[in-house]
């Protein structure tokens, strides 16, 4: 029982927002990361991310936010540039929400040009290349989490 | 020639050798003011509303005088607006016309002086002003067009009609040529802005421009620019001086063919617009209380001059000698951004050339590296388990990773296949292999290769229907594969953009029917719906709506155009019969290909 809650206590709460976020294709990801004591909570979509941020309502430790996901109905077409760079404007709103200026925020895409990677390197976010194994994601997550 | 005429021709020749600058205007007019001992001299732009079919785009006047620059002998404390900014009657601008027409000035007495000289009457009561004198000054270019006023005021008369008949050709000559250099000078600068332009960050650029540039030449409280969005119909704002909340209001953009707004109209006709006559909503742009006054330059498409690429608006011009007072824009303003804006149309063109190759290719890797790497993750976590020699894990996971295996396959097999057939379309290499082929089998084999996207999407594949009815024996000459992508790209299509909230209520429905001219396929979906902008827009290579960009990331915008594309080679229509609910796409295809 003391392990449990230990475990409980340690457990780290990650934010991740993704539209294939409960779908097949990170599974893999999702069971490597929750092997790790890590809890998810999903947002498959900016609106339900928003919402989670505005409400506070956990404690979060990370947050991993795609590139390329549905631009909702919280965001514009023009700052998301048609929906193909939502996930730097989810960064950019994320900036003007005090409570979160110390979590440590990751990127994890298939979107690898030049535009996300100067986003990326100018404001020292790191990025991970989605076609990594789930095992390697996992552990660079809790890495960055714990650091 | 009178010494006082020669004192003027002289000094205002020595000024052309002056650098044009801002203040070259005010130069020459505190020189006149001096040599000529006026009371006041001032120099007014003549500023007017558009002309939209005939009737005047604003409210107030088609002409109304802003003071460019001033001289007073007599101390006086300027606070009205009338002032600074004046509406002018028509009647009594023609009167000044028509003698000025006639000898080349005007003069009046003290009640002229009130009408027209814009001062109060305790001014020219207290300075007892009983001549006034003003010269309009015409447009170089366009001699009939008067661009400006210079206007003295004296409180007698000093200078007889003979000398002020000499002074105003010389005025009016020099005025005319200075606007001038004043506009290439104003070209130049703007210009050397472009030069500096390397293919960077537009929006930088663009922002710099209204925020610094313009300012240079004449001030306002607001302005952004607008680029046309072929793909969502609309103009969207690129950048703005000052964002309001509705800036980030993601339904704040302008449909090209809303002609009834001024950003629409200018949209539409290619035509600028100046106009006083402005709705009080909120705007994108900052502003300081209403909006009064606007100059909308629209932005031509270098490659086809009849479409709009772009808007440059602007709200609320400051008086140069006031800037708390509301102006009215002028040509000289107008002038200036329309000689600039086919710079402006150059970097749209390239930007959005840019843009859509970036996007496309950005869609394009999301759509074929999103499978390939849930099919490398799904592997990579077998080998795991093997390597690890974790059997519970392997027991557990086997069939349902070797699913995920086949299904992302599929999914990138499929969508290869689709691709394929845009490269070729659009490379006109398009090469059919037509054989007698069974209608069910087609719709069959495509709703059979749509079920992966249905698994992922967590849609029931039950609720994918097709009904035969008394048709089942119906063949084609048709391609197979091709047609199999025609209905594949429809069934995931609708899928895809089923509603998230709803997904078990979700169903397609196909069925076809032969009827005297046509073989009719009907595919209805209970998902989202299309817009009624999008109809046909849908269609085009690259093209995703509004609603399906707020609802879905994958998809990028091929998969209807690939079935337009292999319909209307073999002879038929594919069309949206209806919007939503249910979304139905209607083929028609020719009884020839009965077979």
């Amino acid at each position: 029982m003391n392990t449990e809650n230990k475990r409980f206590q340690e457990r780290k709460n990650i934010l991740w927002v993704d539209d294939d976020v409960r779908k097949p294709a990170l599974e893999p990801d999702r069971d490597e990361l929750e092997s790790k004591n890590c809890h998810i909570i999903e947002a498959a979509k900016p609106d339900e991310f928003l919402k989670i941020i505005k409400e506070d309502a956990y404690k979060i430790d990370g947050i991993i936010i795609d590139i390329s996901i549905p631009i909702g109905n919280s965001l514009s077409i023009e700052e998301t540039n048609n929906g193909t760079r939502t996930g730097l404007a989810l960064i950019e709103r994320l900036k003007e929400s005090s409570n979160y200026q110390d979590v440590p925020v990751v990127v994890y895409s298939v979107i690898n040009d030049e535009m996300v990677l100067s986003y990326c390197n100018k404001y020292e976010i790191p990025y991970l290349e989605k076609t990594m194994k789930s095992r390697d994601f996992a552990n660079k997550i809790v890495e960055i989490i714990e650091k | 020639m009178g010494t006082l005429v020669s004192t003027l021709k002289d000094k205002l020749f020595d000024l052309t050798d002056m650098s044009m600058n801002n203040s070259f205007f005010s130069t020459a007019i505190k020189a006149i003011h001096l040599i000529l001992h006026s009371t006041e001299c001032s120099l007014w732009s003549i500023n007017r509303n558009t002309t939209v079919g005939g009737e005047i785009k604003g409210k107030h006047s088609d002409l109304s005088t802003s003071v460019i620059c001033r001289y007073n002998t007599e101390k006086y404390d300027i606070k009205r607006r009338t002032d600074y900014v004046h509406i002018l009657e028509r009647d009594l601008f023609n009167m000044v016309m028509d003698s000025a027409n006639e000898r080349g000035f005007f003069r009046g007495n003290r009640a002229d002086v009130e009408k027209l000289s814009h001062q109060s009457m305790a001014f020219v009561n207290k300075f007892g002003l009983d001549d006034f004198i003003s010269i309009p000054i015409p447009d170089r270019s366009d001699p009939e067009k008067i661009i400006a006023l210079l206007e003295l005021s004296f409180k007698e008369m000093i200078i007889n009609n003979d000398e002020c008949q000499e002074c105003a050709k010389i005025i009016k000559s020099f005025f005319s040529t200075a606007f001038q250099r004043y506009s290439i000078y104003q070209k130049d600068e703007l210009q050397k802005i472009y030069g500096n332009f390397n293919g960077g960050d537009i929006k930088s650029f663009f922002n710099n421009l209204i925020n610094i540039e313009f300012r240079k030449f004449f001030d306002y409280q607001g302005a952004s620019f607008f680029i046309w969005d072929s793909y969502g119909n609309v103009f969207r704002p690129i950048t703005s001086t000052d964002k309001t909340i509705a800036y980030n209001d993601p339904t704040k953009a302008y449909p090209k063919d809303n002609g009834l707004t001024h950003t629409g109209w200018v949209g539409t006709t290619g035509m600028p617009s100046i106009s006083d006559e402005i709705s009080n909503y909120l705007w994108y742009e900052h502003i300081e209380g209403e909006p009064k006054t606007l100059m909308i330059v629209p932005i031509i498409d270098p490659a086809n001059t009849n479409n709009v690429i772009g808007i440059v608006r602007f709200l609320n011009k400051k008086n140069r000698n006031n800037p708390d007072i509301v102006d009215f824009f002028n040509d000289i303003d107008l002038n200036l951004i329309q000689s600039y804006s086919q710079y402006l149309s150059l970097i749209i063109y390239f930007y959005n050339k840019e843009q859509d190759q970036v996007n496309l290719i950005s869609k394009v890797a999301h759509e074929f590296k999103t499978p390939a790497n849930a099919i490398y993750k799904s592997a990579t976590r077998l080998l795991d388990s093997i390597e690890d020699n974790d059997e519970e894990s392997l027991q557990k996971n086997l069939k349902s990773y070797l699913d995920d295996i086949a299904d992302y396959a599929n999914i990138q097999l499929w969508q290869a296949e689709s691709t394929l057939y845009v490269t070729r379309s659009q490379q006109q290499k398009t090469k059919y292999r037509a054989k007698k082929c069974s209608l069910l089998n087609i719709l069959s084999k495509s709703r059979s290769v749509s079920r992966p996207i249905a698994r992922q999407e967590g849609i029931r594949f039950d609720n994918i229907k097709i009904h035969p009815q008394s048709y089942d024996n119906l063949n084609l000459m048709v391609d197979e594969t091709a047609f199999v992508i025609v209905f594949y790209n429809l069934l995931t299509n609708a899928i895809k953009y089923h509603d998230a909230e709803y997904p078990d209520s979700f169903h397609v429905d196909i069925r076809y029917t032969v009827s005297d001219v046509a073989v009719e396929i009907l595919v209805e979906d209970w998902g989202i719906g299309v817009e009624k902008k999008d109809k046909d827009a849908i269609f085009q290579v690259g093209y995703r709506g509004e609603r399906a960009m707020r609802e879905n990331s994958s998809g990028f915008g091929v998969g209807l155009s690939v079935a337009k594309q292999v319909i209307t080679d073999f002879g038929g229509i594919i069309s949206i019969k209806c919007l939503q609910r249910p979304t139905t796409f209607e083929i028609l295809l020719p009884k020839t290909l009965i077979i």
